[in-house]
């Protein structure tokens, strides 16, 4: 569904469809759940995230504007729950899931530990980003949003996500070529 | 892609949501009602309330006052509207048996009928003083 046939569906919610809206759920919730989960890295944490998005974005459904999809949107209104959420706890991102990879009860074999702990590497390393640059490699490389969306999210020209973008991999490159050296 | 580019997108964690999601978060959603009518958005509002003021504002500037010079303190008419009425009536036949003259004729008969009761009254009073004088004797030394 292109975001024009977004728009129409929207009316027609505005206009009293309300069953209609579970096609954005159906359609977003795991992209957003996902989202939410690489910057709260807590899965039903994440999912109350999601789940009060999609409620926030319902009940404000008539000021979306149509300048970008709906997801660019709902990803927003998540963004600035979870950022409540977590400054309300106090807790901040931390990587201890070496375990939450190894997927079931058989003994892993070498190959499978190297990766796991070769990406538990990555993450941890992306951890150690400023904030926002953090929030930007997600979205890009995780969430694979566009510069102009994530400019869109984040509330900062696309020039300054681009810059941040190549300062956090610039960060990233020496500190994952010095933790192999 | 780079290899760092590469490292970062595998990276990822990936989290399975829980199968019943979507039906919760859709009670969730229809427990909360209709969503607002778009009429209710504040940003229509704020709009409509700033056309409704310039509407205003042009007809206080624009229409003329029911004091101003330009209008009619009857009828509150334009300039060119009293003067296009004025006209009208100049030109208008006079009719010589409306109403008005007819109420004056009849009025002026009243008139004439009291002051000729008021003539035969003052007759009558000159009678009697001529009456009383010839009575009256004067007496002579």
């Amino acid at each position: 569904m292109t975001i024009d046939q977004e728009k129409v569906l929207i009316e027609s919610i505005c206009d009293g469809a309300s069953e209609q809206y579970s096609y954005f759920v159906e359609r977003y919730h795991r992209g957003l759940i996902q989202h939410v989960f690489n910057f709260v890295r807590d899965g039903d944490e994440a999912e109350d995230i999601a789940q009060e998005a999609f409620i926030q974005a319902y009940k404000k459904l008539h000021q979306y504007d149509g300048k970008f999809a709906f997801s660019t949107w709902l990803y927003k209104i998540a963004d600035n729950l979870a950022k409540r959420m977590t400054a309300k706890s106090g807790r901040t991102a931390s990587i201890n899931d070496y375990e939450a990879f190894i997927p079931d009860a058989r003994p892993p074999t070498e190959e499978l530990i190297d990766s796991v702990i070769g990406k538990a590497h990555v993450r941890k390393a992306i951890d150690r980003l400023p904030p926002d640059q953090r929030r930007a490699i997600m979205m890009y490389y995780w969430d694979e949003l566009s510069y102009e969306e994530i400019a869109n999210v984040m509330k900062r020209p696309v020039g300054t996500i681009r810059t941040w973008l190549h300062r956090a991999k610039e960060q990233l490159r020496e500190e994952l070529a010095y933790g192999q050296n | 892609m780079d290899k760092i580019d590469q490292q970062i997108k595998e990276s990822v964690q990936t989290y399975e949501p829980k199968q019943e999601f979507v039906e919760t978060t859709m009670q969730k959603v229809e427990a909360t009602g209709a969503p607002k009518k778009r009429w209710l958005n504040w940003k229509v509002l704020t709009s409509t309330a700033g056309t409704v003021t310039v509407v205003a504002i042009a007809i206080f500037v624009f229409v003329p006052h029911s004091n101003s010079p330009t209008a009619s303190t009857t009828t509150g008419g334009s300039k060119a509207e009293i003067d296009s009425q004025s006209q009208t009536a100049v030109n208008a036949p006079i009719n010589p048996t409306n109403t008005t003259d007819t109420a004056l004729d009849s009025d002026l008969s009243s008139v004439r009928a009291s002051l000729t009761q008021s003539s035969s009254d003052q007759s009558t009073a000159d009678n009697s003083i001529n009456d009383n004088q010839q009575q009256v004797s004067i007496p002579t030394e």
